[in-house]
């Protein structure tokens, strides 16, 4: 309960501070009250400029961060546990690598006519099939983490460098570029976009829930789970697909955003246990939070200029890897 | 998209500390033989006798080589050719910014044309090792520097006459347009927004085309004076506080974000005067970027843009 407690604080906290954190002047005060006018009906009087820039600009780009964090917060663990992983994520698995194929098609068919969203349901699209290459690949290599992780990781980077690729050679002017693949963008969020990720993500995640149980049996081992009567493809299919649905959609409205499941899961686990009835919501919330707050970081790293969240979680994320391995904290 | 402005943002500063010294040049006495040994803004000597096949590497040099009845001499240009028609059938050498040598050195070019845009270095080093000179011109980015480029490109070419004409033409047509300007009744704060896709968004503000553009028509560069310098990525919180009346984009990139509605949806743009009154203007980017021979035509279009009261004048 008190975690919760923190969890909540800590989000609202880092809501407050995407509204205040930017390249405009806007006072924090100003920058609070404009929330409250929003949210609460407050009459504020404000500088003019100072609603359009928190509330129309700021906060769909804070919210989209957050969500895009809870989702791969959520996958990660999922994947993990499922998996039987300790370190397996979104990124790492290869996921995130083959949505973009289909990011970059929905970009390249839809952008004219429906903008950011075509690269979403595209993502999602190809999500899902990237989920099915995933248990295929978990399957393959036999329960064995390293060997899952490093053809992960071989496939990831060649697909993710071959999406980069073609990104240049179409030249199609539709397509983001090779920074949006590796390292995500959120400087382009608008609530629509945000409104079609939160959808998604709450239908991801909410039908993840009740799913917690079979996980907690699953992540003991695929045979004992099959033991003990879990439908253990049925259950890997219905869980790797939705994850594979919620990663895809995120790469196709922020771009890959690295090593959020990892650390993100990881660290939910570390503070609230690995029963997954509660590792899938702390999950979402430190997600959520590595996310945003690479994102405030990216947001100061100079005037005019926005450091891509993505390279500020892959810092992060890389240090956190070679620490977990370093120090022994994970069996590979 | 950060990448591809620093491109812009570098090649211009290079250009506009170049211009400096450009000033000085004379460019009363044009031969009307090809210039022989020519330097170029980047401190290179260019020995140039022979100007029967070139290669154009930016399309408002393309424009100006054609303008002054050379077309017939280019067998090659870049992809940021877009006129006049016969040039855009020519074989293209891909982008002058992103230069490969072998797509230039495969046309068997005697003379290859530039701006200090051209990038990298390396390719530009690797076609004058191959024997064949390569003149990097200054980035032109002022009304001034429309009639340099073509006095220059004309020395280069050895078409003294034409360009002499073309320049008194190009004159004509900017001081007509001036003059239209100078009728105008307000000062509407201009912003002109860079698109060609969902990555790339770019302010375009001090030191770019459009700033002295915007400037001669009677118009206040609202990036500029928010303190945007050359091309920076779109930032919506800037956007914001320029609070521009009118919104100016290129064409292409308009259409292919999906035109107004979408361009209106662009974070920050709703928010502006500009987004509320839908007050976005869209030219042809050679045309209004390019500060080639057409400047004169771009600069009256968009005064009338921006100050319809003078649509009759």
């Amino acid at each position: 309960m008190r975690t919760l407690l923190v969890g909540v604080v800590l989000a609202i906290a880092l809501v407050l501070a995407g509204a205040v954190v930017g390249s405009a002047d806007v006072s924090a005060p100003d920058a609070v009250s404009v929330l409250g006018s929003h949210l609460f009906g407050f009459d504020v009087d404000v500088p003019p400029g100072a609603d359009a820039i928190v509330w129309n600009i700021r906060m769909p780009r804070t919210l989209i961060a957050m969500l895009a964090g809870a989702v791969l917060g959520v996958a990660g663990v999922v994947l993990q546990g499922s998996l039987r992983n300790p370190l397996a994520d979104g990124q790492l698995v290869g996921l995130s690598a083959v949505a973009s194929i289909g990011a970059l098609i929905g970009y390249g068919i839809g952008y004219t006519s429906v903008g950011v969203p075509a690269g979403v349901i595209g993502g999602a699209m190809s999500g899902l099939v990237g989920a099915w290459l995933v248990w295929l690949l978990a399957e393959r290599t036999g329960g064995e983490p390293s060997r899952f992780i490093f053809v992960g990781i071989g496939a990831g980077l060649g697909i993710g460098s071959l999406v980069a690729a073609a990104s240049i050679a179409i030249h199609d002017p539709r397509i983001p570029d090779v920074s949006f693949w590796f390292f995500g963008g959120l400087g382009a969020a608008t609530w629509t976009t945000t409104l079609v990720l939160a959808g998604i993500s709450a239908v991801c995640i909410g039908a993840l829930m009740p799913f917690a149980r079979r996980l907690d049996v699953l992540s003991l081992g695929h045979e004992s789970a099959r033991h003990v009567g879990v439908p253990v493809a049925a259950v890997l299919s219905a869980v790797l697909g939705l994850v594979g649905v919620g990663v895809g959609a995120t790469v196709g409205a922020v771009g890959v955003i690295g090593f959020v499941g990892l650390v993100g899961g990881r660290v939910a686990i570390a503070i609230v246990g690995s029963h997954h009835r509660v590792a899938l919501p702390a999950a979402a919330f430190t997600g959520a939070a590595f996310v945003a707050i690479a994102d405030l970081i990216g947001r100061v790293g100079g005037r005019g200029f926005e450091v891509p969240v993505g390279l500020i979680t892959t810092v992060l994320g890389g240090a956190y890897l070679v620490w977990l391995i370093a120090a022994k904290k994970v069996a590979i | 998209m950060h990448k591809r402005s620093l491109f812009l943002a570098v090649a211009f500063i290079v250009s506009l500390t170049a211009c400096g010294s450009a000033d000085g040049v004379d460019t009363t006495a044009v031969p009307s033989q090809p210039a022989g040994v020519f330097t170029g803004v980047d401190g290179v000597e260019s020995d140039i006798s022979d100007t029967s096949r070139i290669v154009v590497l930016n399309g408002d040099l393309t424009e100006t080589v054609f303008a002054l009845g050379a077309g017939d001499r280019v067998v090659g240009v870049d992809l940021t050719t877009t006129y006049p028609p016969e040039a855009v059938e020519l074989p293209d050498v891909g982008l002058g910014r992103r230069l490969v040598a072998e797509e230039v050195l495969a046309l068997n070019p005697t003379l290859v044309i530039g701006d200090t845009q051209i990038e990298p270095q390396s390719s530009i080093d690797q076609i004058r090792a191959a024997g064949i000179p390569v003149v990097i011109l200054n980035t032109e980015v002022t009304l001034d520097g429309v009639l340099r480029k073509i006095r220059t490109v004309s020395e280069i070419l050895g078409t003294a006459t034409e360009g002499e004409a073309l320049a008194a033409q190009v004159q004509g047509e900017i001081d007509a347009a001036l003059e239209l300007a100078a009728m105008a009744t307000g000062t509407p704060r201009v912003a002109y927004v860079y698109v060609r896709g969902p990555e790339t968004l770019l302010m375009f503000g001090n030191g770019m085309p459009t700033h002295f553009l915007i400037e001669a028509a009677s118009g206040v560069d609202a990036f500029g004076d928010s303190g945007v310098t050359f091309a920076l990525p779109l930032n919506a919180e800037t956007l914001v506080t320029a609070a521009p009346d009118i919104l100016i984009t290129p064409t292409e990139g308009f259409e292919i974000i999906g035109g107004l509605d979408s361009f209106l949806a662009l974070p920050g743009i709703s928010d502006t005067p500009a987004g509320q009154k839908r007050a976005v203007l869209t030219f042809d980017e050679a045309l209004l970027l390019g500060m080639g021979p057409r400047t004169g035509q771009a600069l009256a279009d968009l005064i009338i843009g921006i100050h319809p009261e003078l649509a009759n004048r």
